[in-house]
C-alpha cells in the first residue's frame, strides 16, 4: 500500500515537473528594451568642391574648368534646328504633270523663288499614263533629256495595246528615279515621246501624263530661295540668383555666345531682334550692342566642303555690349527674339547647295566666369521637413566639423518652422555657424581652410519641439574678402566646403 | 500510471529534449548505458529501448534571466543594468537534443550485438562579450574603439543508424559501434572575426571582417536584415541520399571486483560530408560607412536611407562548395561502486570537443534502490556552473522499466534562472 502511494506521488510530481516547462516560443521572443540606447552614427561627410559639382552636372548647365583650374558656369540651350526639309520640303504627287505634246517642257520649280541648277531625286517613284483612240496597238518611246544617271538620259519604251474599245489607256508600272539628276537651266523638265503604229506611222497621243508619289531630293544646287526662321523664347533660366535675398554680386566678364553650326552650303545670317534680360527684381534690360541691329553672318561650307559643318561663335561680352552691367543686376531669365535668315541678301547669283543630311543649329550659351566679388549676399531656401520617423529619438547631440577653402566668409543658419511658418527653434547656436575665409596667397589663391568643430545639443525638450517642424528655412550669407572695394577673386575647381556631421542619438522604443 | 507515463513522454518530446550524462551510468546493465560507453556491460539476452529522449540546454555564461529582462510587450532584451563587466571574452550557449527512437541488443553466445536509430542534434553558439555590450546599450559607449562582435555558430542535426558489438574477456568488457550518418542540417563557422569600430571624429562606422560560415539545409543569408533559418527539428530529410558520414564509438569497462567498476569511452569519432546545397558564406575586408555625401543627395532624387546603407555595409559572398564537419567527439571516464545491497555510487568525467569550443564536466551520483524504484541524486560541476544538483528516478515492473532524470532540478523548474537545464527519459524492455 505504501509503495503504491509513493508511486502515485512520484508520477504526479513528474508530470507537474514536466508541465512546468516553459512556452519556449514566447519566452525567447526578442525585442528592444524599454531602456535608452545611445547610438553614434555618421550623417554627412562631404567635401563639396567645384570640381565635384562640375563632374556631377547634367542637363544644360555645366561648370567648365580651364587649364589653370579656374571655373566658369555655362548654360547652353539649343534654340533652333532646321534640316533640309525646312528649306525644300518634299511635295506629294497630288496632281500629275501633263504631257500635252510629243515635245513638252514643264516647269518643275517656281522661277520666282528658285533657280535650281542640279537636283538629285531621292526616294521618288514615277509612272506614266497614255491614252489612244486609234483601233490598233501603238509603240511609245519616252525620253527626258535633262534627267540623267551616269551620263545617260532617261528613256522608257511602252506598248499601248488596242483592246477593242473606243479609247485605250495604259498605266505603266512604277519606276524609281532615286539617284537620277535633273540638270536644268530654267527649272524645267522636257518630255519627248514618239508614238508609232505597227507600220511606223507617227501619231499624237490623245492623252499623256507623268505621275509621282512624292518628289524629294537628296541634293539641290543653285539659288535655293530666301528663307526666314523666327525664333522667340525665354527658355534660358540662369537660376544663379533664384534664392537671393540681399547683397550684390560683381562678375568680371560674363558672356552670351551665339553659336551656329551650319552644314548648308548657303549663306546664313542671324539677326538678334531682341535679347532682354530680366532681373530677380522683375525689371527688364535689353542687351545693347552694335551687332544687335546689323546681324551676324555665319560661315557656310563651300562646294569642296560638302558634308562638313561650319561653326561660328559670336560672343556678346563687355567689349561689345552692356552685358556686365546687366549681369550685375542679378539676371534671372534671358528672353530672346532671334531670326535666322537663309540667303539674307536675296542674291540669285549665289550658287549654293543643300543635301539630305544638311542642317543648321543655333545655340545660345550664357557663360559666367567665376571671377568677381560677392558683397554680403544672403541666400535663402525653405525645405519641406518630416521628422515623424524620429519618434523614437529622445535627444541628440550633433558634432559638426566644417572647413572653407573659399576667399569668402560663409555664415549658415537654419530655422525649424511649423506648418504656419512660425519659428520653433534654430539648428545652430547664436547667429549660426560661421566659416571664416581661407587664408590667401600673393597670387590671389587660397590655401585649404582648417577644420572647425562645433557641438550642437538637442536635449529632450528641444528635440520634442523640433519633431513638430514641417519646414526648414536655411539662410546663408557670403562675403568675399575686400568685397567693399569690389576686389575680384577667381574661384578654382579645388575650392570647396567641407561638412562632416555625426550624431549621438538617444533612442528609446515607444 | 501508463497514462501518466504517456503524457510525460509526450510533454518531453514536444519540448524537444539531451547527451552523455551520469544518469546513463545509473542505468548500468541496460541498453541506454551504451550511449555513454558501448563497453558497459548489458545484462540479459534481449534488450529493447524505446523513445529515449535527451534534452540539454546550457551556458557557461550568464543565465537568460541574468542577462535579459522583458519589455512591456513581453519580449526579452539584453538589459544594460544586468550587464556583468566581468564576463569572459566569449561565452557559449550549448544545446543537445537526442531522440533514440529504437535500440535493440541480442546476446549471441558470448557476444552482444546492438543496433539502433537516433536523431541527434547539437548546437553551440559562442558569442563575444562585445556583441552583448553593444546590443545592450548601443555603440556610443565605445566611440574610438573596435569591438569584436562575431559569433561562432555551430549546429549539427543528423540521423544515426548503428550496429555494434560487445564482448567480455574475463573482467574486461569491450564494445564498439559503427554508425552510418545522414546529415539533416548544418551550420559551421570556420572563421569568426568582425571588428565593429566607431571612430571618434564623427562616429564613422567600420567593419573589419574575416568571417566564414558554411551551411547545408538550414541557413540562407541575403543581408543583415534578411537571414532565413529553416530548422524542422526531428526529420528524416536526406536519409540514405545526401550528407553521408561515418562515425564510431568505442569503450571498455573493467570490473575490479563485484562492487567496483571502471570505464572509459570515446564517442562520436567521425565526420559528415555535406553535399546537399552546401553554401559557403564569406566576408573578408574592411567596410566603412563615413556618412552620406551631400552631392549624392543632390544628384540622386531618391532618398538615401542610412539604415539601409548600414544593413548593406557588410559584403558577403555566397558559393556552393561541399564540405565536411567532424562530430563533437566525446571522451569519458567513469567509475561505479555498489555499497551494500541498495546503494550505488557513480562518478563520471566528460570532455567534449566541438568545432569552436570545448566543454568538460564532472558528475557524481548516488542511487538508492527502494522496491521497484531506483531513486537518486546527482551533482554536476562544470565551468561557471556549480549549481548542477539533479535527480534520477527509475521504475522497474518486471522486464519493463522507465526512467527519467535531470542534472539540474532547479534548471528544469526555472530554466531561465539557471545555467543549465536537462531532461532525459526512456523506457526499456529486458528479457
Amino acid at each position: 500500500m505504501r509503495i503504491i502511494v509513493w508511486q502515485k506521488l512520484i508520477i504526479i510530481g513528474f508530470v507537474f515537473f514536466l508541465s512546468s516547462c516553459y512556452d519556449l516560443e514566447n519566452e525567447t521572443q526578442l525585442g528592444l528594451g524599454d531602456q535608452e540606447y545611445n547610438l553614434a552614427v555618421p550623417l554627412i561627410n562631404s567635401k563639396i568642391t567645384l570640381g565635384k559639382i562640375a563632374a556631377e552636372a547634367t542637363g544644360n548647365t555645366s561648370i567648365r574648368v580651364d587649364g589653370d583650374g579656374r571655373a566658369t558656369v555655362f548654360y547652353n540651350g539649343e534654340v533652333i534646328r532646321r534640316s533640309t526639309a525646312a528649306i525644300f520640303p518634299p511635295f506629294p504627287g497630288i496632281l500629275p504633270i501633263p504631257i500635252l505634246d510629243s515635245v513638252w517642257v514643264q516647269e518643275i520649280f517656281d522661277r520666282a523663288k528658285y533657280s535650281i541648277k542640279r537636283a538629285t531625286f531621292d526616294d521618288t517613284k514615277i509612272w506614266f499614263t497614255f491614252t489612244n483612240a486609234l483601233p490598233e496597238d501603238l509603240n511609245i518611246n519616252l525620253t527626258i533629256p535633262e534627267l540623267t544617271k551616269n551620263g545617260i538620259a532617261y528613256r522608257q519604251d511602252f506598248v499601248l495595246k488596242y483592246n477593242n474599245t473606243s479609247s485605250t489607256t495604259l498605266v505603266t508600272e512604277e519606276f524609281s528615279v532615286d539617284g537620277w539628276t535633273l540638270t536644268s537651266v530654267n527649272n524645267a523638265m522636257t518630255f519627248k515621246y514618239q508614238a508609232r503604229t505597227k507600220d511606223g506611222t507617227p501619231v499624237k497621243l490623245d492623252g499623256a501624263q507623268m505621275n509621282f508619289d512624292l518628289i524629294k531630293f537628296s541634293y539641290l544646287e543653285g539659288y535655293l530661295g530666301y528663307h526666314i526662321f523666327p525664333v522667340e523664347g525665354s527658355i534660358i533660366d540662369v537660376g544663379l540668383f533664384n534664392k537671393w535675398l540681399s547683397g550684390s554680386f560683381s562678375f568680371e566678364d560674363p558672356k552670351i555666345t551665339i553659336r551656329v553650326q551650319n552644314a548648308f552650303g548657303l549663306p546664313v545670317r542671324s539677326r538678334v531682334n531682341k535679347m532682354e534680360l530680366t532681373s530677380i527684381a522683375g525689371s527688364s534690360v535689353s542687351l545693347e550692342s552694335p551687332f544687335i541691329n546689323t546681324g551676324i553672318d555665319f560661315a557656310y561650307p563651300s562646294f569642296s566642303e560638302i558634308g562638313t559643318i561650319k561653326t561660328t561663335d559670336f560672343v556678346f561680352d563687355k567689349s561689345n555690349s552692356n552685358i556686365k552691367e546687366i549681369f550685375n543686376e542679378k539676371t534671372k531669365t534671358i528672353a530672346y527674339d532671334i531670326v535666322a535668315l537663309i540667303n539674307p541678301d536675296r542674291d540669285t547669283s549665289i550658287n549654293g547647295y543643300i543635301s539630305d543630311g544638311s542642317f543648321f543649329v543655333v545655340n545660345v550659351a550664357v557663360e559666367v566666369p567665376l571671377n568677381g566679388s560677392v558683397n554680403n549676399v544672403v541666400l535663402t531656401d525653405t525645405l519641406d521637413l518630416n521628422l515623424e520617423d524620429l519618434d523614437d529619438i529622445v535627444s541628440a547631440q550633433f558634432k559638426a566639423i566644417t572647413s572653407n577653402d573659399f576667399p569668402a566668409e560663409v555664415k549658415v543658419q537654419a530655422y525649424f518652422l511649423d506648418e504656419n511658418g512660425q519659428r520653433l527653434d534654430q539648428l545652430f547656436n547664436d547667429d549660426g555657424i560661421i566659416l571664416p575665409p581661407a587664408s590667401t596667397l600673393q597670387n590671389d589663391t587660397t590655401i585649404p581652410g582648417s577644420e572647425k568643430t562645433d557641438f550642437l545639443g538637442f536635449d529632450d525638450a528641444r528635440f520634442a519641439k523640433i519633431k513638430r517642424s514641417k519646414k526648414l528655412a536655411i539662410i546663408g550669407a557670403i562675403n568675399t574678402i575686400d568685397s567693399d572695394t569690389n576686389k575680384s577673386w577667381w574661384i578654382y575647381e579645388n575650392y570647396g566646403i567641407g561638412i562632416k556631421l555625426g550624431a549621438i542619438f538617444k533612442y528609446k522604443k515607444n | 500510471m501508463r497514462a501518466y507515463l504517456l503524457v510525460s513522454l509526450f510533454l518531453i518530446i514536444s519540448i524537444k529534449a539531451s547527451t552523455q550524462d551520469i544518469s546513463l551510468l545509473n542505468l548500468h546493465g541496460q541498453l541506454p548505458s551504451t550511449y555513454l560507453n558501448p563497453g558497459l556491460k548489458v545484462d540479459k539476452k534481449f534488450n529493447l529501448s524505446l523513445a529515449g529522449v535527451n534534452f540539454l540546454l546550457g551556458t557557461d555564461g550568464p543565465s537568460i534571466n541574468q542577462l535579459t529582462s522583458k519589455n512591456s510587450e513581453g519580449k526579452r532584451f539584453i538589459d544594460v543594468k544586468k550587464l556583468d563587466q566581468n564576463l569572459d571574452s566569449y561565452q557559449n550557449i550549448f544545446f543537445n537534443n537526442d531522440i533514440h527512437t529504437i535500440d535493440v541488443s541480442l546476446k549471441i553466445g558470448s557476444t552482444i550485438v546492438m543496433a539502433g536509430h537516433a536523431f541527434r542534434s547539437t548546437a553551440n553558439v559562442r558569442y563575444p562579450k562585445g556583441l552583448i555590450n553593444i546590443a545592450a546599450q548601443g555603440n556610443a559607449a565605445f566611440i574610438g574603439q573596435t569591438i569584436e562582435v562575431a559569433p561562432f555558430i555551430d549546429i549539427n542535426a543528423y540521423n544515426e543508424i548503428y550496429l555494434g558489438v560487445q564482448k567480455s574477456f574475463g573482467n574486461l568488457t569491450i564494445g564498439a559501434k559503427g554508425k552510418l550518418l545522414y546529415g539533416v542540417a548544418n551550420v559551421q563557422t570556420d572563421k569568426a572575426s568582425i571588428g565593429f569600430g566607431t571612430d571618434d571624429e564623427i562616429y564613422q562606422l567600420s567593419l573589419q571582417t574575416d568571417y566564414e560560415l558554411r551551411s547545408s539545409g538550414l541557413l540562407r543569408y541575403n543581408n543583415l536584415d534578411s537571414i532565413t533559418v529553416d530548422y524542422a527539428g526531428f526529420s528524416f530529410d536526406n536519409l540514405f541520399y545526401n550528407n553521408q558520414g561515418f562515425a564510431f564509438d568505442i569503450g571498455a569497462s573493467y570490473t575490479i571486483n563485484e562492487k567496483f567498476t571502471l570505464s572509459a569511452s570515446m564517442l562520436d569519432i567521425g565526420k559528415i560530408n555535406w553535399d546537399f546545397f552546401p553554401r559557403k558564406y564569406t566576408s573578408k575586408g574592411n567596410f566603412t560607412f563615413e556618412g552620406v555625401d551631400v552631392l549624392d543627395l543632390l544628384v540622386d532624387s531618391t532618398s538615401i536611407s542610412i539604415q539601409d546603407t548600414l544593413i548593406d555595409l557588410l559584403k558577403v559572398t555566397e558559393q556552393i562548395e561541399n564540405y565536411s564537419t567532424t562530430l563533437s567527439g566525446t571522451y569519458t571516464l567513469g567509475a561505479s561502486y555498489l555499497w551494500g545491497e541498495n546503494w550505488r555510487f557513480n562518478g563520471l568525467l566528460v570532455y567534449q570537443k566541438t568545432n569552436n569550443s570545448s566543454r568538460n564536466f564532472l558528475s557524481l551520483s548516488a542511487v538508492r534502490k527502494i522496491s521497484i524504484f531506483d531513486l537518486g541524486v546527482q551533482y554536476t560541476l562544470t565551468k561557471n556552473n556549480y549549481a548542477g544538483l539533479g535527480i534520477f528516478g527509475r521504475i522497474k515492473l518486471g522486464p519493463i522499466s522507465a526512467f527519467a532524470s535531470t542534472d539540474n532540478i532547479i534548471g528544469a523548474i526555472k530554466p531561465f534562472d539557471s545555467r543549465s537545464a536537462s531532461v532525459r527519459i526512456g523506457a526499456t524492455l529486458q528479457i
